[in-house]
This record gives C-alpha cells, sequence and structure tokens, in this order.
C-alpha cells in the first residue's frame, strides 16, 4: 500500500497502474499466456495483421509483459475494424525506432493505401497521411506516423506540408490548455448576482462594491476569468466593522489580515471581502502576508449587464493595475507572482509564507514556481536559494550560431583585425567603425588550431562594442565570415595582412 | 489531520464547542470555539478544535500556511499557554513538517521578526532539509549508476584508450563531477566523454572496443555509447573544431552543444590523471550556466545555454512536441520554456498565451533586501589583454557585479586607460583605485562595498602589505593575484584565488 501510494503520488495516471497491479495480482501472467493470448492472436489476423506484427505482439511478451501483447492484440483488432483512434496507441507499441515494414503494415491494416504512396515523395507522404497526423495531433499531442516520417522517410526542412502541421500540433494544445482552464469557471454569474444583490445596499455604494474577479466578471462578461479568483467585493471599511455588521444572510468563514471571507446562506457560495486602506497616493489591502496596491479611485455605480453596482470609477485602471494582461487571458496565471500590484510583506508572516511556497515547489519539482519564490526570498528577505535553480548565462560568452533575431534585420559591418593588442587607440578605430544601427561582427584572423587565436576571438567577443566574433582563416571565408548571413560591409584594420586564400 | 475513520467520523458529529471541551487543555485555551467563531468565522473555529486535536493524538498538524492559529488568540495568557503547550509537544513530534509548523508558531508567538537570526536560521535548515531530499531526484533513481561501478568503467576505458595512443577528455556530467565533486554527480547515470574527430573517428572508437569486456550499445552518428560489465554507460561525443567554436552532436542532430574552443590540461581524478579542457571554468559556465552549486532542476533542452537546435525537421518536431506535453499536462515551465525555444529558433510563436510580466504601475517600488557582493579587479589597464579577459569573464561567472578600479599612479593618461577598461562587456563601473599618500591602495575605500574578492595584477603586488591583505581577509574579502598564467579565478575551499594551468596541446 506504501508503494501503491508512492506511486500514485509520483505518476501522472496513476489509475492505469493500479490496473495493471490488480491484473497481475488477479488473473496471472502464466494463465493469461496460455488462454487469453492465443485466442487475442488468432482474432487479430483474422482481422487482417500481417505476420510481422503478430510477431511483433508477440515478441511484446518478453520484453514488457504478456500485458504488453494482449493490448497490442487488441489494438490490432481494433485499427483493422476502422478505429482510427487506436492507431497512435498501436504505434506506441512499436516505439522508439519504428521498422519501415511494421510502418507499412500497420498503416495498411488501418485502411490506407499504403501501395498507392509508398514509393511517392517524402513530402507527398506527410499530404497522403495528413489526417493520421491531425487525428494524433488532436488526440495524444503527437503522431507517431509523423515522426516515422521526419525520420526514416526523410521529410525535408523545406517542404511546404510541414510547417502547417506543425502549427496544428501547437495550436490544438493551445485549445485544449484553454479548455482546461476555462473549465474551471469558479462562479456562475447569477451567482454573482444574486450574492452581490444581498450584500450590496444601492444607497450606499461606498459600503460595498465590486472588486477583483467579480468586477471582471461583471465589466466584461465574455473575458475568460477562471485563473483570476472567486467572488470578491471591497469596502473602505473596516474589517471588525465588516464583521459585526453582516447582512443577515451572511455567516462569517474566517478573515486573514483585511481579508474577511463570508459565506452567502442562500447560495452557499463564498465570497471574500476585501478592506482598502488609504494612505497618500495609493491604497492597498492584504492579508496579512501580501499586499495588493492600487491607485487611488472613487465608487460610482455602473450600470452592467449583471446589474447596477458600484465599483472603482476607472474599471480598467484598476483591472489592468491587479491583473495586468487580463484582456487575453493568461495560462498558468498565478493570483500572487503575476498579479502586477502584488508584494509580499517585509513582515514574519510575509517571509513565512514565501518560505512555504519555495520549500513546497522545490520539493515537488515545480520548477517556475520554485524559481519566482527563491526569486522572491532573495530580494525580500535576503536569503537566497535562486542559485540552486539552473540559469543561463549571457548569449556573448557563448560560442552558439548567430541568429536571426539577435541581428533583428540591422546592417551587419565586419571589422576584420588580430584583436592582440587593445589599447586606447583601437579602442577609438573600433569605435569609428560602430555606425550607429549597424550590427558589428569582428572578424579575428587567425587558424581554428592555434590557440592564440581562439583567444583573440574570445576577446574580441568580450568587448562591449562586439556583437559578435567569428574567425578568419582565410581569404575565402570572407565569401561567407557569417554562414547564413549577409555582411553589409567590411573594414580592416592597417595592420592587418589577410592570409592567402587556402 | 487524522487518518482514523472513526475518528473522523466522531469528530463530524461533534459540534466544535463539543470536541474543544472534550480536549484537556489548559483553561485559558479551553472554551473559545463560540468566540473564535463569532469573531473569525466558522471555518476558524473548526481549524482551532482541530489543531489541538491533532497536537495532542499526535496526528500531523496542519501547517502554518494554511492555518493561522496565533491570530485567533486574544491574550497573553492564551499566548503563553499555546507557547508551553508546543513546547511540550516539540520533543515527541517525528515529522519535520510538525516541527515546522510548531517552530513557526513560537516565531510569531514570540513577535519575531523576518529578520531575526533564530528565524534565518529556520529558513536556511528547512531549505537544507529539501535540497537534501531533492538532490539526485530530477533524473530517475533507477538509472543511477554507484560510484565503484562508474570508477572501474571509466579507469577501463581509460586503459584501452591509453594503450592505443589515443586521447579522450571528460565532458559534460562527468567533468562537472570530477572538478564540483570531486568525484561522479548524484543524479547521473552515465559517463561522458569527448573526442577530436580529427584525431580518432567512432569508427576506430568502435574497434578500440571490440572484443573486450565492454559491449557496444548506441551507434549514431555523432556519437557512440559503450557499456561496462556492470552496466555503466559510456557515451563518446565526437567533437569537431570549427571555426570559432567546437561542436559536438546528440541523437538526430536535434540538440548541438557549441563551445568556445579550448585546450586540454590533466587534472588528478579517480587516482589517475585525466584530460579536461583547460578553462574548465569557462566551459562548465557555458554547459551548465550556474554550475557551483548542485541544481535541483536540470532539462537538457533548456538549462544548457550552449545547445542550440538542429535546423532539421526532428528538431522543431520535438520541441512542438514538448510544448504540446507540457500544455497538456499545465506544467507552466516546460510549456514557456519550450514556446520560447519555439519562438527564438523556429519562429513558430504561441509566447502570447504564456504570462508576461508586466511592469507594477502603483506597488511602491522598495529596495532589494539582497545584492550581489562585487569582485573588483584592480590593473593598471594601459591595454586589454587575455589574462584580463580571463580573470574578469571568470569573476563574472562568479557575481554579476564587477567592477574594475584603475591603478594609475598619475593623471596622464588616465582618460586612455578609463577608455580601455570601459570597452569591456558586462563590468559594473570602471573607475580609478583610491591610493594612499605611500601610494598604496585605501583598503577602507576597498571594502566599503562589502567586495568578496580583490583581485590584483600580481606586478602590482607592492601595493598591499600584509598587513592589507590580513584586514581585507578579517573584513571578509578573499584576495588574489593574476598574472600571463593566470587561467581563471575559481573557488577552492571557499575562498576565490587565481588558478594557474598548463595546456596540452
Amino acid at each position: 500500500v506504501t508503494k501503491l501510494g508512492a506511486f500514485v503520488r509520483e505518476n501522472e495516471r496513476p489509475g492505469r497502474r493500479i490496473a495493471e497491479l490488480a491484473f497481475d495480482a488477479v488473473v496471472r501472467p502464466r494463465a493469461a499466456t496460455g488462454l487469453v493470448l492465443p485466442r487475442l492472436e488468432a482474432r487479430a489476423r483474422a482481422a487482417g495483421a500481417s505476420e510481422a506484427l503478430l510477431a511483433r505482439a508477440a515478441q511484446l511478451t518478453e520484453t514488457l509483459g504478456v500485458r504488453s501483447s494482449i493490448a497490442t492484440y487488441r489494438l490490432l483488432a481494433a485499427v483493422a475494424s476502422g478505429n482510427k483512434s487506436a492507431m497512435t496507441p498501436l504505434l506506441n507499441k512499436f516505439k522508439p525506432d519504428i521498422p519501415d515494414q511494421l510502418m507499412w503494415d500497420a498503416l495498411e491494416l488501418g485502411g490506407y493505401d499504403v501501395e498507392q504512396v509508398r514509393h511517392d515523395d517524402a513530402a507527398d507522404l506527410v499530404a497522403f497521411f495528413e489526417p493520421e497526423i491531425r487525428r494524433g495531433f488532436v488526440n495524444d499531442g503527437f503522431s507517431q506516423v509523423f515522426e516515422w516520417l521526419l525520420t526514416n522517410q526523410r521529410v525535408p526542412n523545406e517542404s511546404p506540408v510541414l510547417r502547417p502541421l506543425l502549427e496544428a500540433l501547437v495550436s490544438s494544445a493551445v485549445d485544449l490548455r484553454q479548455k482546461t482552464e476555462a473549465g474551471d469557471q469558479p462562479f456562475a454569474s447569477s451567482t454573482l448576482h444574486a450574492v452581490a444583490s444581498d450584500l450590496i445596499d444601492p444607497s450606499e455604494p461606498a459600503r460595498f462594491f465590486f472588486s477583483g474577479a467579480s468586477l471582471l466578471a461583471a465589466a466584461y462578461p465574455d473575458v475568460a476569468r477562471a485563473r483570476f479568483g472567486n467572488i470578491e467585493f471591497a469596502t473602505f471599511r473596516s474589517v471588525d466593522r465588516i464583521v459585526g455588521d453582516l447582512p443577515s444572510e451572511f455567516t462569517l468563514v474566517s478573515r486573514r489580515g483585511n481579508h474577511v471571507v463570508i459565506e452567502h446562506s442562500p447560495t452557499s457560495a463564498q465570497a471574500t471581502v476585501v478592506c482598502f486602506d488609504k494612505d497618500g497616493d495609493r491604497t492597498s489591502h492584504g492579508d496579512g502576508r501580501y499586499t495588493r496596491w492600487h491607485t487611488p479611485f472613487d465608487v460610482v455605480v455602473h450600470e452592467f449587464d449583471l446589474g447596477t453596482f458600484p465599483g472603482p470609477s476607472d474599471v480598467d485602471r484598476y483591472l489592468d493595475e491587479r491583473y495586468g494582461q487580463w484582456r487575453t487571458p493568461p495560462f498558468f496565471y498565478d493570483a500572487v507572482l503575476d498579479a502586477p500590484n502584488t508584494t509580499i510583506d517585509r513582515s514574519l508572516d510575509g517571509l513565512l509564507f514565501v518560505y512555504s511556497k519555495m520549500r513546497e515547489t522545490f520539493a515537488t519539482g515545480r520548477r517556475h514556481y520554485a524559481d519566482e519564490w527563491a526569486a522572491i526570498m532573495r530580494d525580500r528577505f535576503g536569503i537566497e536559494y535562486s542559485n540552486f535553480v539552473p540559469r543561463s548565462v549571457p548569449r556573448k560568452v557563448l560560442a552558439t550560431p548567430l541568429t536571426e533575431r539577435e541581428v533583428d534585420g540591422r546592417p551587419i559591418h565586419l571589422v576584420i583585425a588580430a584583436f592582440d593588442d587593445v589599447d586606447a587607440e583601437f579602442i577609438g578605430w573600433l569605435t569609428e567603425q560602430k555606425v550607429d544601427g549597424s550590427f558589428l561582427v569582428a572578424g579575428v584572423v587567425g587558424h581554428r588550431l592555434d590557440g592564440d587565436a581562439n583567444e583573440r576571438l574570445a576577446l574580441a567577443n568580450s568587448l562591449a562594442l562586439v556583437d559578435h566574433a567569428t574567425l578568419i582563416e582565410s581569404a575565402t571565408d570572407l565569401d561567407e565570415p557569417i554562414p547564413g548571413f549577409v555582411v553589409t560591409s567590411s573594414t580592416t584594420h592597417p595592420s592587418v595582412e589577410m592570409p592567402a586564400t587556402a | 489531520m487524522s487518518t482514523n475513520p472513526v475518528t473522523l467520523i466522531n469528530r463530524s458529529l461533534r459540534s466544535p464547542a463539543a470536541r474543544l471541551a472534550s480536549l484537556e487543555l489548559p483553561a485559558a485555551l479551553a472554551g473559545q470555539s463560540n468566540r473564535i467563531a463569532a469573531t473569525h468565522g466558522t471555518e476558524s473555529a473548526e481549524a482551532y478544535v482541530r489543531f489541538f486535536e491533532e497536537l495532542l493524538d499526535g496526528s500531523p498538524l496542519p501547517t502554518y500556511a494554511d492555518v493561522d492559529i496565533v491570530a485567533l488568540l486574544e491574550s497573553d495568557d492564551q499566548r503563553d499557554a499555546l507557547a508551553a503547550l508546543i513546547k511540550r509537544s516539540i520533543p515527541s513530534a517525528d515529522s519535520f513538517d510538525d516541527l515546522e509548523t510548531m517552530n513557526a508558531m513560537l516565531f510569531r508567538l514570540a513577535r519575531l521578526d523576518h529578520d531575526d537570526a533564530a528565524v534565518t536560521e529556520f529558513v536556511n535548515a528547512g531549505m537544507q532539509h529539501t535540497l537534501n531530499e531533492r538532490t539526485g531526484t530530477f533524473q530517475s533513481r533507477e538509472k543511477h549508476f554507484n560510484y565503484h561501478d562508474a570508477r572501474d568503467a571509466l579507469l577501463g576505458c581509460k586503459r584501452i584508450f591509453d594503450a592505443a595512443g589515443k586521447r579522450f577528455f571528460l565532458d559534460r556530467g562527468t567533468l562537472l563531477g570530477c572538478v564540483r565533486e570531486g568525484g561522479f554527480i548524484a543524479s547521473d547515470y552515465d559517463i561522458d566523454v569527448g573526442i577530436f574527430a580529427d584525431e580518432i573517428t567512432l569508427d576506430e572508437v568502435k574497434a578500440l572496443f571490440a572484443g573486450t569486456e565492454f559491449e557496444l550499445t548506441q551507434d549514431f552518428e555523432f556519437k557512440v555509447g559503450v557499456a561496462s560489465p556492470t552496466g555503466v554507460q559510456i557515451d563518446f561525443f565526437l567533437t569537431t573544431r570549427e571555426r570559432g567554436y567546437f561542436l559536438s552532436k546528440g541523437f538526430r542532430s536535434i540538440h548541438n552543444w557549441y563551445f568556445t574552443p579550448f585546450e586540454l590540461m590533466e587534472y588528478p581524478f579517480l587516482g589517475e590523471r585525466f584530460l579536461i579542457p583547460a578553462t574548465y571554468e569557462k566551459h562548465l559556465d557555458e554547459n551548465y550556466g550556474n554550475w557551483r552549486d548542485p541544481a535541483i532542476f536540470y532539462d537538457l533542452s533548456y538549462n544548457e545555454p550552449c545547445v542550440a537546435y538542429g535546423r532539421g525537421p526532428e528538431a522543431i518536431s520535438y520541441l512542438s512536441k514538448r510544448l504540446a506535453r507540457a500544455l497538456r499536462r499545465g506544467w507552466r515551465y516546460y510549456s514557456v520554456a519550450a514556446a520560447n525555444a519555439l519562438a527564438r529558433s523556429f519562429d513558430l510563436d504561441v509566447t502570447d498565451r504564456v504570462p508576461v510580466e508586466v511592469a507594477p504601475t502603483v506597488a511602491p517600488i522598495s529596495e532589494p533586501a539582497w545584492a550581489p557582493r562585487p569582485i573588483i579587479v584592480l590593473d593598471e589597464f594601459q591595454s586589454y589583454g587575455p589574462r584580463h579577459r580571463r580573470v574578469i569573464e571568470s569573476a563574472l561567472s562568479l557575481t554579476t557585479d564587477v567592477r574594475l578600479d584603475i591603478v594609475a599612479r598619475e593623471d596622464h593618461d588616465l582618460a586612455d586607460r578609463l577608455t580601455v577598461a570601459g570597452s569591456i562587456d558586462r563590468v559594473t563601473s570602471v573607475a580609478r583605485a583610491q591610493l594612499t599618500g605611500e601610494m598604496r591602495l585605501d583598503i577602507d575605500a576597498l571594502v566599503a562595498d562589502h567586495p568578496q574578492a580583490i583581485v590584483l595584477a600580481r606586478h602590482l603586488d607592492t601595493m598591499l602589505s600584509s598587513t592589507d591583505v590580513d584586514a581585507l581577509i578579517a573584513a571578509g574579502c578573499d584576495v588574489a593575484f593574476f598574472d600571463e598564467s593566470t587561467v581563471a579565478l575559481n573557488i577552492v575551499d571557499g575562498r576565490i584565488v587565481a588558478r594557474t594551468g598548463e595546456f596540452i596541446d
């Protein structure tokens, strides 16, 4: 049970493993081998599976266990019966490198007229199998057929069918995440209306008014707000006054700092009331661990589709401050880390809050959050653990190839020099070469096997004026000093004699 | 929370007040549930009762982050009673989380602040506990090799290469383990070595191992792998010396490692001497970024700065699949990393769907509580050469705050020297070093910003007396001297030193 518990915690699909353990405990692999496998094999054979496919299915008993063979025979029968969604799981059984014969047989079993395309151009193959590939992308997030075409059939990078398919893969994943996040709407508009109607007195708009996700839902009902929080109202009154003066439809659930959670009895919905403090040129509320800051605002009555309710006068500014990019809600929004107006309090509670988040995310491997919380711990409390999260190094330290994104459309100016004596005069000359808006490439004269040349190359790269450095071994290198890029202009330092053409 | 079903049912059937009355609590803490329900809410009252039930029956406690019991108390008597109860319970606590909860509550009861030494110590102890648990778990434990098997495999490989008059060098995780740990890193599961393509081919590597106890396990275009008799995998990365960079490639060229060219040097390891890149600090900077602390997260595709993706369809497909998988699973880091990589390398841009940092417009910007400690490099800077570059670049891998102090006894060419030092990328500041009347370095001025080290050109060492050096070290500032033979700054026994080395052609 302990092992199973650990497995459930650590794995993404514990249900499947539980089923496997139950199978092993109850059915017994040996019994399955003698009784079940022959029947399933016969059924797959009758459905049209080739000898190669059947042999691979049988072979899986030795490598992955009898369950894999059983599943494969069933998938063969399913594919043969026209079940398109069974194709990817079937091909997964043949990973990682699927032999051509096996792939052709599987596709033929799935109803594809492989004789028609077997000898076609690789790009045509992609076009032919596009429905199968797209189905894999949408259903499974990948397509074994696509992988096989890329690696075994060598689909060229420039194939016109390639990119639309990859874009389809990415956009299907984006759509799926969008659906997942949108499915978690924390409250319905009707609930919000019911709660607000019982809490807010229209004659006293400043007593309670719409804020947070409630304001977003009321003002922009079409914006997905799943990650922007629960029902929220605000007030300029103190917590004690709120607690002591709740309308009869509400009960107090809990309070923390300037935040009070109440429950609306008729709907059982919970809402948070945040109590704003005014402080000169800003106003804020917090729960003792973090504070959300706003530009001071007046409360006015708005005519929302939901009804007539009070809220901050400049709704858009409030939402910009609270949520940042709320108009196109981003995935993975975190109510504290991603709220631009929120700071962690420099207090014991603030530190304990950050510490608990940092330790939890380090322990569970939630990388993005570990990085963020460690940075907050460092910057707010001076306790440094961010160095345990991998960090990159500046681009110019690296020898990686130049990219178009770095050049960013600027004209490339090549300066050819030895870079062996960088004094004030040389820096002056180099400065003259750095024309405004140009991308300065240092062409360092020397040979790749000469350690001194590589030292000078690194030296050139470490100059602030130089955007990129490359080695110039011979005059022929000047034909294409930076592979893939066009050099607009070049200058050679007077001291340099170019090496002869190799 | 207790997991005993009878206990759970019993608790659910009784009111918080009744449950609290059944507990043996000090008078100050008993009979509080109705007051708490009225002033702090029903959930708070339930949490209050549950906390004491679990504290008294030894069940795991709700964490201090979830429940704020201390805030529910209203008198010093109550706070003193709770502190006494917790102190009595701490010796019998058998879980780290419970100890944390109780200690955090004691801090709050004692009204300590965030910068109290006990609080900092608490955080450090908890993080050390977490790091110890986490280190080595980012790869599957099942794949890990043990030290003895790995050592035997690497020594066996070296014997075969030595006998053939061929050479290889330690690379990647194996180099990192050799340099940082003096062994193999805890999370490693194979041995990585590099070979130069102009010295030996992969076919020759295969031929070397043919008929030996090693078995060929990988045979790719740019890499072969052999396994020792105990199953330790050794990967040979073919390294080509290209114009301006060294290049090795992974499976199907999806990942390509571009390194600044390097020479080799001998380094003691496993009781023998192995070849490693002579500029190993820079090599590891490029390979792993902040390699000096054992990272608890690692991903080949996103955490090796020197890796560039191949231009073939396999690479874009690989990244697309990773993005799709991460989005499906709700993994934020991997979604963002893959989206950024696709946009940067293949112009396939969906980065607008992941959160971007929006600058705050209203939040008060307070001074950060932390700043990197600077390293100050001192020289005359009449010109800028390789020795400067090596020292400054390695200083920049130790801190982001590197300052250049120009030692100039006279004013006549100061502007030129400022020009030279000012031309160096990424340094924080360039200034004239302050000297005393005896033309020595002004120690008080140097330590004013609490540097972690001053690094002085060796020919200027007369500008520091031994008393000055002692004063700097006493102030927590290391002192190192560099010259033409200096390869890099390094940390030895926790102190920054200048490392010299000999290259092997």
